[in-house]
């Protein structure tokens, strides 16, 4: 089976777990929110940053590490990061709280960042669900971390780890909006080795 | 203020004036500057990965620092008479491997075995950085979120 034929299947699966988490989002943020189509590609580390704006952007970034436990073996799956504008991760942990009926004298810097980093457990753990429902492995998701830098930055250091084998990784990319503006892309780099076994599981388990 | 080249991950180049050459929003890579002061002319290195024995890559500190001597040398400069300045390797998240200070180590060993000296560094932390090498003069203005502009 050709390369673009397994990634197809992937496609396929994301569409369910990009539609898993738009709900979830919904409903942590009490807003219709809208998401994009998901798409995964393989791009060249290089230009990754351009997929999703320019390398020096501000962005606020919500990272979690993700392990695949094959058969207790565990290996380094990839990372999840869900990056906003400012403004952007603003408006999505204030609506959080008051979702979560927090007044405004409590949004502190700290809430709001526990908020987001919260936003990042439900977003992943809805994902990875719907490739749970196909491959036969478990997903361990690392504690989020959050920073606040520049978009080059920010993802250099992950890609770079992928750099080391491949010069294209793949990238699992979809785009949540709202008229709130509370914009952001929500995005899985996959390490090589965990790629192959996810969609030599799903191509067997799918068809 | 000249004409600026972003050199890109992976990416050299070396030119004289009015350019200045950055590297915009890096993060574990190292920006490697080398100047000589004579002949107004720099290069700048975008590193991506630590040398590796029997790894030949452009991402790699070891083929990128060769080609960018290499370079300056077909302009009449010997390694003799290159300062380097090197910034970058930080690491943004606890949980990301030291990618970073593998870097910044291996860039360090690479001009060292080719005698050149590094006349300035800002390297490591949790921020990000921008580099902007002039080649007039071979100043090197860097910047980072919600910290100072630092020259060097």
């Amino acid at each position: 089976m050709k390369e673009e034929e397994r990634l197809d299947a992937l496609r396929e699966i994301s569409h369910i777990g990009a539609g898993n988490a738009s709900k979830a989002l919904s409903q942590m943020v009490g807003k219709k929110i809208d998401v994009e189509f998901p798409d995964i590609n393989m791009v060249r580390i290089e230009e990754v940053a351009m997929e999703f704006g320019s390398p020096a952007d501000m962005v606020t970034t919500v990272a979690i590490n993700l392990q695949l436990d094959k058969n207790g073996d565990r290996k380094p799956m990839g990372e999840m990061l869900i990056i906003m504008k400012e403004k952007a991760a603003k408006n999505l942990s204030s609506s959080m709280l008051t979702g979560m009926g927090q007044s405004e004298s409590k949004k502190t810097k700290q809430i709001n960042e526990s908020a987001l980093k919260e936003m990042g457990n439900i977003l992943t753990g809805s994902c990875l669900s719907a490739i749970t429902e196909y491959v036969d492995e478990k997903f361990i998701e690392g504690v989020p971390e959050i920073a606040i830098d520049m978009l080059g930055s920010i993802i250099d250091g992950f890609l770079l780890d992928i750099a080391e084998y491949e010069d294209e990784v793949m990238v699992f990319k979809t785009e949540f909006s709202s008229k709130e503006e509370i914009d952001a892309s929500f995005i899985i780099f996959f390490e090589p080795e965990a790629r192959e076994i996810i969609l030599d599981e799903l191509i067997e388990n799918m068809f | 203020m000249g004409k600026n080249i972003n050199i890109k991950m992976g990416r050299y180049e070396v030119n004289t004036p009015p350019v200045v050459l950055t590297a915009i929003g890096i993060g574990s890579c190292v920006a490697v500057c080398l100047y000589h002061n004579h002949k107004n002319t720099g290069g700048l290195a975008h590193v991506m990965l630590p040398a590796k024995e029997g790894k030949n890559s452009m991402k790699r500190a070891d083929n990128l620092i060769e080609s960018l001597v290499t370079d300056m040398k077909n302009k009449g400069i010997t390694n003799q008479d290159i300062e380097a300045k090197i910034f970058g390797g930080a690491s943004l998240f606890d949980h990301a491997t030291n990618i970073g200070e593998r870097n910044v180590e291996s860039v360090k060993k690479e001009l060292s075995k080719r005698d050149i000296d590094i006349i300035a560094e800002d390297t490591g932390g949790d921020k990000g950085r921008s580099v902007w090498l002039d080649t007039k003069n071979g100043s090197v203005v860097v910047s980072q979120v919600k910290g100072p502009t630092k020259r060097f």
